[in-house]
């Protein structure tokens, strides 16, 4: 018999504990199947943020190390440099990497450290309930912008993909969603090809992931899908910002 | 750790003067004769105004305060110097006053034993420059306290002068020597 | 064994890399900054990684990343350093990571000042950081024990899995004495099995300090508690000079101890019996052996140089039923001997 689908390799038998509706566990799965095509699942070493994400472990088959809030890529710095041989991902989300470790990000990513970074970007903070995250689009409502975020009172939204872009030491980064089955294929090919960097040598690699949160949003599933797209992709537009190639280091 | 070899010294003049220098060359020359040292140099807002001063003991055995509160020997090289450190000397202790630069109208004490040197005089004489002032100063101190010998002194500056400026050696050497002579003609007079 | 003279941050900066440190993230602040000179020269050439931070917080969480890996970590900082990197000293004490981490003290609060101080000794002996855990410190006050130390700091880390500290003024770092170094052929570390190897190897290692599953926390933080009573077991240090026969017992650690120790010759030499105890190790505190003193001897006084820290320990340990009397220095100059005989004459007059 023909095997159409299977469960990556690198995931475990267990269900995850997402919420129904929220897009963590797709972006689990696109990262466990570049895993699974580059066969780095020993290789790998995950560093953790604090959000939903932090069950990571759970989940990956992989060595894990959980990082103080925001400071995965700190703690990736150090991981990378102790064991350059690892490949070493971070797996962080909106309040994590662009809030309370801006710098650790900005730095990180200048220094060009060969490490992949996955940031899922929901506009929100899930796991201490819904509050405004620092990409929680204008207008928008949370327990802590209960008038809607107003740039007056509140800053305007990060765009961290076009942000990282700029700095000498990335060399990749992209946004990517997964509402549509194109969306989701660009998805796998962006993840696939910041594990390619590193595994090259070639620097930071950034995949930014546009995220459902139904929960926090208090929507239905399909309608927080809509607001990705009718949202969220006006506002973060999908695609790569930079793609070094190794012609460019050498 | 009561000690019968027991020395404690403060050096003490503008920065560039070879202040720090000298008290390192005293330390490391007793540390070639197996004693124990330390060097405390001068750090933080101390520096301000450019002033430079280190503290340097000697003893055969552990040392307790490496800042003596009355150090029994000084080397002085600036007017401020001279301010700060004067009242603080031992009773009758040793004070070596660079006299080229230093007015002597200000010393107040009349039990120091109190040497003025004309030390930039000296150092022009030995390698045409004012430069190894601190040497000539050293010289004389090692040699009025015995503090260390001579010998060791010129051995600790061939082992921590660099590859680089190993042709100053000879004249430090000189000027060191300079300085030794000029208190064993002191001595006889 | 070389006969070296050494600051005493060039000297702790050598024993760290003859321990075997193998990574160090540095952040400029006074008056730590000729440890990281140092090491950024000299680390590279045995292999070691040596990384400028973005800031003390990063830093922190560098060492924390390195650690896991199972090479030996440090870093060092001055006071308001410090209280940026308890967060990740906190971390690093949940999450059973080996560390060693220096403060040369400056003055606070805030920015303070750049002179010698140990205002910091509640901060390093009480925690710091958020939680139940203990972090071992020791407090050198001499350039030989700033050697010393430091290895005694990266053995102890490895044996409990834990941050360390050493905590010491300006005033030693500064200094230049003697130093015999003990391991110039360098130390060998044990490996450590608990860490991340080159690659996975069995079953997923996971290192981590949350935890939400049913009484796991409660059992780690008994678990970080028992390592902290075996501590006090096996790793108490401290010195005790001429304190058979004192009538007064002076009490410091650093360098105000080092001065304490020229006092007492001082008081002996005019006919006073002092002696002076030193804690070493601040954490564990040597609190059997102060006891013991405290069936012998009725007077104490502790010096510090600050408004008075460790003299609240004194207190706890000794009794209420003694003398104990304090003298504090608050500013950034150290009391000389002269000056602390006077107040060792004062305190027995009163």
């Amino acid at each position: 018999m023909k095997v159409v689908y299977k469960k990556p390799e690198v995931l475990k038998n267990i269900n995850f504990h997402f919420c129904p509706g929220c897009q963590h566990g797709l972006v689990h799965k696109i990262i466990a199947e570049a895993i699974d095509n580059f066969g780095i699942k020993d290789r790998c070493l995950a560093v953790i943020g604090v959000g939903c994400g932090v069950f990571l472990y759970d989940y990956f088959d992989v060595d894990s190390l959980e990082a103080p809030h925001g400071r995965g890529l700190a703690v990736a710095t150090g991981v990378k440099r102790a064991r350059p041989e690892r490949i070493v991902f971070t797996y962080q989300g909106d309040g994590d990497l662009a809030a309370i470790g801006l710098a650790e990000t900005v730095h990180a990513a200048n220094r060009g450290e060969n490490v992949s970074v996955f940031f899922v970007n929901n506009t929100i903070y899930g796991m201490t309930g819904g509050q405004m995250a620092p990409t929680t689009l204008l207008g928008q409502i949370t327990t802590t912008s209960p008038y809607g975020r107003e740039f007056q009172r509140e800053g305007y939204p990060i765009r961290m993909a076009e942000m990282l872009a700029t700095l000498e030491g990335v060399a990749f980064s992209a946004r990517v969603a997964l509402c549509t089955p194109k969306q989701l294929m660009d998805a796998k090919k962006a993840v696939k090809k910041a594990f390619q960097m590193q595994i090259e040598g070639l620097g930071f690699s950034f995949v930014e992931i546009l995220s459902s949160c139904p929960t926090n949003w208090n929507m239905q599933s399909l309608d927080a899908i809509k607001r990705v797209e009718e949202e969220m992709i006006p506002f973060f537009p999908l695609g790569i910002y930079k793609e070094r190639r190794v012609s460019d280091v050498l | 750790m009561s000690s019968k070899y027991y020395f404690d010294f403060v050096f003490s003049g503008f920065g560039g003067q070879g202040i720090l220098i000298a008290g390192n060359l005293l330390c490391y020359s007793a540390i070639l004769e197996n004693r124990e040292v330390t060097f405390f140099p001068s750090y933080g807002v101390e520096m301000r105004g450019g002033s430079a001063n280190c503290y340097v003991v000697l003893s055969d055995s552990q040392i307790g305060s490496p800042i003596p509160s009355h150090p029994m020997g000084s080397i002085i090289m600036s007017t401020p110097a001279l301010i700060r450190f004067l009242p603080i000397i031992k009773n009758n202790g040793l004070v070596l006053i660079n006299s080229d630069i230093i007015s002597t109208d200000d010393i107040n004490r009349k039990d120091l034993d109190i040497r003025l040197i004309p030390a930039n005089k000296l150092s022009i004489d030995v390698i045409g420059n004012e430069r190894l002032a601190n040497m000539v100063m050293l010289g004389y101190l090692v040699s009025a306290t015995k503090c260390v010998k001579i010998e060791s002194l010129v051995k600790s500056i061939k082992e921590v002068v660099s590859e680089k400026h190993k042709k100053l050696i000879p004249l430090n050497e000189k000027a060191i020597l300079a300085g030794a002579e000029l208190f064993e003609k002191d001595k006889r007079c | 064994m070389e006969k070296l003279f050494l600051r005493g941050s060039e000297s702790l900066a050598l024993g760290a890399i003859d321990a075997s440190l193998k990574f160090y993230a540095g952040y400029p602040i006074t008056p730590q900054n000729d440890i990281p000179e140092f090491l950024s020269k000299e680390l590279p050439k045995v292999g070691g990684k040596f990384v400028q931070a973005e800031s003390e917080v990063a830093k922190i969480n560098m060492l924390l990343g390195a650690s896991a890996c199972g090479i030996r970590v440090m870093t060092s900082s001055s006071s308001p350093g410090i209280s940026l990197m308890q967060e990740g000293i906190s971390y690093l004490a949940g999450s059973e990571l080996p560390a060693v981490i220096v403060n040369v003290m400056r003055w606070g609060p805030g920015l303070g000042g750049i002179g010698a101080s140990q205002g910091d000794y509640h901060q390093a002996t009480k925690g710091g950081g958020h939680g139940d855990y203990f972090v071992p410190v020791f407090a050198p006050y001499s350039a030989q024990e700033m050697y010393d130390l430091i290895i005694k700091a990266f053995d102890v880390a490895d044996e409990y899995r834990t941050p360390a500290m050493i905590l010491v003024d300006v005033m030693i770092s500064l200094m230049k004495e003697k130093v015999l170094r003990r391991y110039d052929k360098g130390i060998k570390v044990k490996e450590k099995k608990w860490a991340f190897g080159s690659k996975k190897e069995g079953d997923q290692k996971i290192i981590k300090s949350l935890y939400l599953k049913g009484n796991d926390l409660e059992r780690h933080n008994w678990k970080l508690y028992e390592k902290y009573q075996k501590m006090c077991q096996k790793e108490v240090l401290y010195e005790a000079y001429l304190c058979d026969d004192a009538e007064i017992i002076l009490i410091g650690f650093g360098m105000i101890a080092r001065i304490g120790k020229s006092a007492v010759d001082l008081a002996r030499e005019r006919g006073i019996k002092a002696g002076l105890f030193r804690p070493i190790s601040l954490i564990p505190f040597p609190e059997r052996e102060l006891e013991n003193l405290s069936t012998k001897c009725e007077n104490f006084l502790v010096v510090e140089m600050n408004t008075g820290q460790m003299v609240h320990d004194i207190k706890r340990v000794v009794g209420k039923d003694h003398n104990i009397g304090f003298y504090g220095k608050p500013s950034s100059y150290a009391p000389n001997p002269e000056e602390l005989y006077l107040k060792i004459k004062e305190y027995l007059e009163k």
